[in-house]
């Protein structure tokens, strides 16, 4: 198996007036391809922020991030550091975070129209994930015309549909009923397993982190394994 | 990414659905469309009013004139410096003729008027003897409509507004009354009278001219005037307008300083500081049109970028870079001035054929208006209003001329400004960072 995404020593903190608190604090990771990662923990714990530094959409004060050999902080060396979150990751957040103008599939085709995709092959590729997801129907319907679970479906399309190295999770059914939060898992778990995806998900939800290959807590900052 | 831009901005431009554009795009082709209507009005118009003066008042006057300062009124060796002045201006010159030109009292029945004679040589009708024709640059002969020479001998053509007047028709005698000769202290200036055959009416599109002057053939006026074969002036017009101030330099290098050589622009001193004034006023009003119309684009995407800033947190989560957020938003300004402009100069051109139309319909509303008001509710008596008076400006309709040249370059500047003011409010969104829009969007 081959080394997706590994981290070293990763330290984010934010100054809140004279003090200054550590969020995230020396986080080694490790993923391989094809791993199903979870990690678990109480609000504040900086789940979220470790994501959003996997993600490059929030940059570390010190450590290292490197996808398939090749660091972070070269992307920001360069001022390319969409080209990380293009390249490498798929993401979904815990409100879905759809672009309202537009239609369930069109928003899953905008991943592969930014990665330069003709317009009628992005068309057929989004059909088909949103095919997988259970939302053959309902393609044509703006997402103020889909439920939160369904929403919900159509981000994770929009998240796998390129294939990305690593799919980041971000509570995911954190908004989603029991019901919704079981398909969606079911979604998760097959997409996974079908496409081979590298998945970390942060989640407060057992049920998603048990599906999970491997699994960790984050308690202060600190990344821990999951107690058995 | 092409397919990317073009699938964003047809959305963002177009709202959804069956909508072709939504009504923040509206709003933003407004601000252009108005700002660039507006400048194609007051630029057609503004062309037209120069135009017409130069079709007017400049074709009917020579460019140049010269006359003698040794003895004033009379040009006695006038043919030999026609040679000289044609010889000295070449292409430049379109014609060099001989004039009189002098005011006089008109006489028809019990009426008397004074009027301006101008005497100028008319070629002579190859095809019907003893009748000339009318020169290259002559006013439009509006009666007899089709009249294409005149007799030789005591005839005149005359403006057709002066004809209203003094109620004068085509085959009319009247009496032209000048001063002759020299001034002597025994008798003063002796009058000299003739009866003069009216052949036509004549239209310049200048009421100071059609309501005032009188043409007759140079041999005619010399007559009338006693000038013997001597004229009062040269007159030189020129191909081209512009050339007036060279041709000016070329004439004192051949003319003697006992003449005297004056242009239109020293004729007509008021009227071109007056048009001067126009100009440095008409680009400041285009300037602000502008000016008006880039803000409308400012305000616009700046108002799309803030109700799309989620999308854009979105979207860079997702691995647009901040240079594509800035071109699609730069893109919108640029179609929304694109669009805005095309509409924006159609209907401009629309308005501005139809000006003429839109004051006379004005016109009607308010002294359909006052005379009701007037003679229903008040008893008073309404005095006709004329929003553009014949007697006051110097022509009788509204002179309108839509000129490419000025069109062309301003819709391009107007639709690549457009693009640039989007640059600012674009370029601030493409600096959004994606971790504070969701951080914002999640609270």
């Amino acid at each position: 198996m081959s080394v997706v995404l590994k981290t070293e020593n990763l330290t984010k903190s934010y100054r809140d007036g004279e003090i200054t608190v550590d969020v995230i604090h020396n986080i080694n990771l490790e993923l391989q391809k094809g791993d199903f990662v979870s990690i678990q923990g109480a609000s504040g714990a900086g789940k979220s922020t470790l994501l959003s530094i996997l993600g490059a959409i929030l940059l570390p004060d010190s450590g290292t991030v490197t996808v398939n050999g090749k660091s972070l902080t070269q992307y920001k060396n360069e001022g390319r550091l969409h080209e990380y979150r293009k390249q490498h990751i798929g993401f979904i957040f815990q409100n879905h975070y759809l672009l309202p103008d537009f239609t369930a599939v069109e928003n899953v085709m905008m991943s592969l129209l930014i990665r330069g995709e003709k317009r009628n092959s992005a068309r057929e590729k989004s059909i088909e994930v949103l095919e997988k997801v259970g939302l053959k129907e309902r393609i044509n319907h703006y997402p103020s015309q889909l439920s939160g679970g369904e929403s919900q479906r159509v981000a994770v399309a929009r998240a796998v549909v390129h294939k990305p190295d690593i799919v980041l999770a971000d509570e995911p059914t954190g908004n989603l009923d029991s019901n919704n939060t079981q398909k969606f898992i079911r979604i998760l778990q097959d997409l996974q397993k079908t496409n081979q995806l590298t998945v970390l998900v942060v989640t407060h939800e057992a049920e998603l982190a048990a599906v999970a290959g491997r699994k960790y807590f984050m308690k202060d900052g600190k990344l821990l394994d999951a107690p058995h | 990414m092409l397919n990317f831009y073009t699938f964003l901005m047809r959305r963002y431009l177009g709202g959804r659905g069956n909508q072709i554009f939504s009504m923040n795009a509206w709003l933003s082709f407004l601000g252009v469309f108005i700002g660039t209507s507006l400048l194609v009005i007051v630029l057609s118009v503004f062309n037209g009013f120069q135009q017409q003066i130069k079709s007017s008042i400049f074709k009917f006057d020579p460019h140049i004139t010269i006359e003698s300062t040794k003895k004033p009124g009379k040009v006695e060796d006038w043919r030999n410096w026609i040679i000289k002045i044609n010889t000295k201006l070449g292409n430049g010159a379109e014609s060099v003729s001989g004039m009189i030109q002098s005011p006089a009292l008109i006489r028809k029945d019990e009426q008397l008027d004074h009027v301006l004679i101008r005497g100028m040589e008319f070629p002579e009708d190859a095809k019907v003897k003893d009748k000339y024709t009318f020169p290259k640059e002559f006013p439009k002969v509006v009666e007899p409509a089709n009249l294409k020479n005149f007799p030789k001998g005591d005839y005149c053509l005359i403006g057709h507004e002066l004809a209203g007047i003094l109620d004068i028709h085509v085959g009319d005698l009247i009496q032209l009354i000048v001063p002759k000769g020299q001034f002597t202290a025994r008798v003063g200036v002796e009058p000299g009278m003739k009866t003069f055959t009216v052949s036509g009416f004549f239209s310049s599109g200048n009421y100071q001219y059609d309501s005032k002057v009188i043409l007759i053939s140079l041999p005619a006026a010399q007559s009338l005037y006693g000038a013997g074969d001597s004229v009062q002036q040269i007159a030189i017009k020129l191909k081209d307008f512009d050339a007036v101030k060279k041709s000016l330099i070329l004439l004192y290098e051949v003319l003697p300083y006992d003449y005297s050589i004056r242009s239109i622009e020293e004729e007509h001193r008021n009227l071109f500081a007056a048009l001067k004034w126009e100009k440095v006023i008409m680009t400041i009003i285009v300037f602000l049109f502008i000016i008006a119309a880039l803000v409308g684009v400012i305000v616009s995407t700046a108002n799309v970028i803030r109700s799309k800033k989620k999308d854009i947190g979105i979207l860079k989560s997702i691995g647009v870079s901040d240079q594509e957020i800035l071109i699609v938003f730069t893109l919108i300004g640029f179609i929304s001035g694109l669009i805005g402009t095309i509409l924006g100069v159609s209907f401009g051109i629309f308005l501005s054929m139809k000006l003429e139309l839109i004051i006379n319909g004005f016109e009607y509303v308010i002294n359909g208006v006052g005379q009701f008001y007037c003679d229903n509710l008040m008893s008073c008596f309404w005095s006709r209003v004329e929003l553009m008076p014949k007697d006051v400006y110097y022509f009788d309709h509204m002179p309108v001329s839509i000129d490419a040249r000025f069109l062309h370059p301003l819709s391009i500047l107007a639709i690549f400004l457009s693009g640039m003011a989007a640059l600012v409010p674009a370029w601030s969104a493409g600096k959004l960072q994606p971790i504070d829009i969701i951080r914002a969007s999640d609270t």
